[in-house]
């Protein structure tokens, strides 16, 4: 219980797919999680969400 | 003073450039990038599987970013794009870097990111083979955006006439569009009227929906193109 209480408070929504995660990058007070990160790796710029990794990027230095 | 032609194309780049600018030297923006010797203890850290030593490479690397994406601020790119089309490529450097191949971080990664950036661009130019007559190429001195059929003068009506022969085709480009993803549907129908029969700019678009403009022009070009190609493949053209 008290191990769960700890894991909720160091849970932070993803700016990609807006799930609560721990782990991932935290880029100027932006969090992207493990499996967005693994997502950009393997984007191509032909690929269909391209664009919405482009918007959701400028969140990094928006919110700085 | 009636602005000229050249006012209307300068002032998107000068706006851009400024803004590039602001980016590379606010302080309160990009941090300052790292010594050598700072990067080559993160890098052992970061071998260790360090977090907060990617995260800091990562940070201290988009100065770099933003100084590649000035290299192609002539392309008529949204600045911004460009640097988020660069972070994903410093995303995927960080994530890359092989410590053992004795390259450095920096020389990897403008690698890395000018390609990504390069690819966009070679993607952009392919699509824009394609020319849309209700594309808008520029805006006037009051912010009303000035589209290619516009400026060719060619009638409108005639124009809707010969893309759109007869009901029939009409009924069928709806049905594609209803197929369309969620917001490329609410895009495309919202520009040309489909539901109300009210054509809305980008720029409506864009404040109705809370994103830019250029992810909304972005987004419609997807959008044309697939219907175009959905349209060819019934036979219709």
């Amino acid at each position: 219980m008290q191990a769960n209480e700890e894991e909720k408070v160091t849970m932070v929504k993803c700016i990609l797919c807006k799930k609560k995660a721990i782990q991932g990058l935290n880029i100027l007070g932006s969090f992207i999680c493990h499996e967005c990160e693994r997502r950009i790796v393997a984007l191509n710029v032909a690929d269909e969400g391209y664009d919405y990794y482009i918007e959701q990027l400028k969140l990094i230095w928006h919110r700085s | 003073m009636i602005p000229t032609w050249s006012t209307f194309f300068l002032f998107p780049i000068i706006k851009g450039a400024a803004l590039l600018i602001s980016y590379i030297s606010n302080t309160c923006s990009f941090p300052e990038p790292l010594k050598e010797e700072e990067e080559e203890e993160l890098l052992k850290k970061l071998d260790l599987g360090d977090e907060t030593a990617r995260n800091i490479l990562i940070e201290r690397n988009l100065r770099l970013v933003a100084h590649i994406a000035k290299k192609f601020d002539n392309f008529n790119i949204d600045v911004e794009d460009l640097i988020s089309i660069g972070s994903i490529g410093l995303i995927k450097a960080i994530k890359t870097f092989d410590r053992t191949k004795k390259t450095r971080l920096g020389t990897y990664a403008a690698k890395c990111i000018e390609n990504e950036i390069l690819m966009y661009i070679r993607t952009l130019k392919k699509m824009r083979k394609e020319v849309f007559l209700y594309e808008p190429i520029d805006s006037d001195s009051e912010g009303n955006e000035i589209r290619l059929i516009d400026i060719i003068g060619i009638n409108e009506g005639d124009v809707v006439a010969d893309e759109v022969e007869g009901i029939i085709e009409q009924d069928k480009l709806r049905e594609k569009v209803k197929k369309l993803s969620g917001r490329e549907r609410k895009i495309v129908e919202m520009r040309y009227g489909l539901c109300d029969g009210i054509r809305r700019t980008q720029r409506e678009i864009s404040k109705a929906l809370g994103i830019s403009r250029s992810y909304v022009s972005r987004i419609e070009k997807r959008a044309l193109s697939k219907l175009q190609k959905d349209m060819a493949s019934e036979g219709y053209h």
